[in-house]
């Protein structure tokens, strides 16, 4: 009875150690998922175009890695304003992101192509001529209008060198002007410098970040605004006079002003009174 | 009110840059086609016209999912521009024209945009709802300028 017993705990066990290697391949499966999203439309993420958990996406050059993002989750859906969806624009989001970038010039330059390639940045205006007999409009900019990330992580990469890297509870890039503004616990590190801040702009045209806000450099505190390019061997230099950077989302000034034009009646009808434009205005 | 706190008033009002109209829909409009409405701008600028680049257009309605959607902002290539507000200076003493004068603007300078095509196909999930139509302009410093809404049914 005992050697049967044996037997059948040996065959649980290889049941079980079977089903752990099923489940281990099937979390592995998950990378590079494109789903279409079943239902279309979710309270939480609203209308998605697609979703992927466990992404990642590699970019090689030989065998040098050039650039690789992971994420936890990532989601193309249409635009989100405060109030309305932009049923016109798209945007991706991403949680948990972290981006390896390969480093080949002196000062650090911060390569979006790669993301952008993610959704189509090309497809530019949305409407189908065919289909049109009065005009042919356009939408302002890329469909893909707006980047946002939770979380995130980018990694320079200098060749030969340390890396530099930078954190941000979140993250979102503006596809049309390039400028990504991070938010909350903003980091720079490298052997050199390090800088700490609540906010900061990264400007792809100046390849460099503006600190508009206090901000500690080496654990020194200032508090006047500057704009620092980042060396690949990881200094941190003041550029002087700083360039005017500046986040400006016109998709949300639209929806701002689109609200303040609208007569009380018909924000009645469509529910919109609880809507504080000075709120949308501040952000 | 003195002279000297009416001329400030006065000017202020006169001056202030504003691209302001007024959007008239149609009653209603059919799913799946186009939708044109016209547009009066104007300005009550007494100093300067403001020159127009781009119309920008959006129609928002039922998303199908419990908030607004909204088609568009489409742009639309636009070379305008809105004349200056016509303005007289008053001269407190008309026969002193040295003396100081205020300011009064007797029309807003405005322009006209007749079959302005919002979008080509009114979506079919908007039948049987109120849409609201927006209009602005973007001008040669690229900044928008709304120039008003209108409310527009849906039938079938």
């Amino acid at each position: 009875m005992q050697r049967y017993s044996h037997k059948i705990a040996g065959i649980f066990f290889q049941v079980f150690l079977l089903l752990s290697l099923l489940l281990v391949a099937c979390e592995a499966d998950d990378n590079l998922l494109d789903l279409e999203d079943p239902s279309g439309s979710t309270p939480e993420y609203g209308i998605v175009i697609f979703w992927a958990t466990h992404f990642n996406r590699i970019r090689l050059d030989g065998t040098l890695e050039r650039f690789k993002i992971t994420t936890e989750f990532l989601i193309k859906r249409e635009r989100q304003g405060q109030t309305i969806r932009f049923n016109n624009y798209d945007e991706l989001f991403f949680s948990k992101a972290i981006l390896e970038q390969y480093v080949n010039s002196p000062i650090v330059q911060f390569n979006m192509n790669e993301i952008m390639n993610l959704a189509g940045r090309d497809n530019k205006s949305v409407t189908d001529k065919r289909e049109l007999s009065h005009a042919e409009p356009e939408i302002l900019g890329h469909k893909l209008n707006r980047v946002l990330v939770d979380q995130i992580t980018i990694n320079f990469r200098p060749e030969k060198r340390s890396p530099i890297v930078l954190t941000a509870e979140h993250g979102k890039v503006l596809t049309d002007s390039m400028v990504m503004a991070f938010d909350g616990d903003f980091r720079l590190k490298s052997v050199k410098c390090r800088i700490m801040s609540d906010s900061a702009i990264w400007s792809n045209q100046y390849n460099g970040l503006l600190l508009s806000k206090p901000y500690q450099l080496n654990k020194k505190t200032y508090r006047t605004p500057a704009f620092y390019q980042i060396s690949d061997t990881g200094q941190c230099k003041k550029v002087q006079p700083a360039p005017t950077v500046e986040y400006i989302d016109q998709l949300e000034i639209i929806e701002t002003k689109m609200l303040e034009a609208l007569p009380m009646s018909v924000k009645l009808i469509f529910g919109l009174t609880g809507v504080n434009v000075q709120s949308l205005q501040a952000k | 009110m003195n002279r000297k706190k009416l001329f400030l008033f006065v000017v202020m009002f006169a001056t202030k840059s504003v691209l302001a109209g007024t959007v008239t829909c149609p009653t209603n409009v059919k799913i799946n086609k186009p939708l044109v409405v016209s547009t009066k701008l104007t300005n009550s600028d007494c100093n300067g016209a403001i020159t127009l680049t781009h119309t920008v257009v959006s129609l928002a309605g039922n998303s199908g999912s419990g908030t607004l959607g909204l088609q568009g902002p489409f742009v639309n290539g636009y070379a305008g521009t809105i004349p200056a507000a016509t303005c007289k200076n008053i001269y407190y003493d008309p026969t002193d024209p040295t003396q100081s004068s205020y300011v009064y603007k007797t029309a807003d300078g405005s322009a006209t945009l007749n079959n302005l095509t919002v979008i080509g196909k009114v979506p079919a999930g908007y039948k049987g709802t109120l849409a609201i139509v927006t209009v602005g302009a973007l001008d040669s410093n690229n900044q928008l300028r709304i120039a008003g809404t209108c409310n527009v049914t849906v039938i079938k």
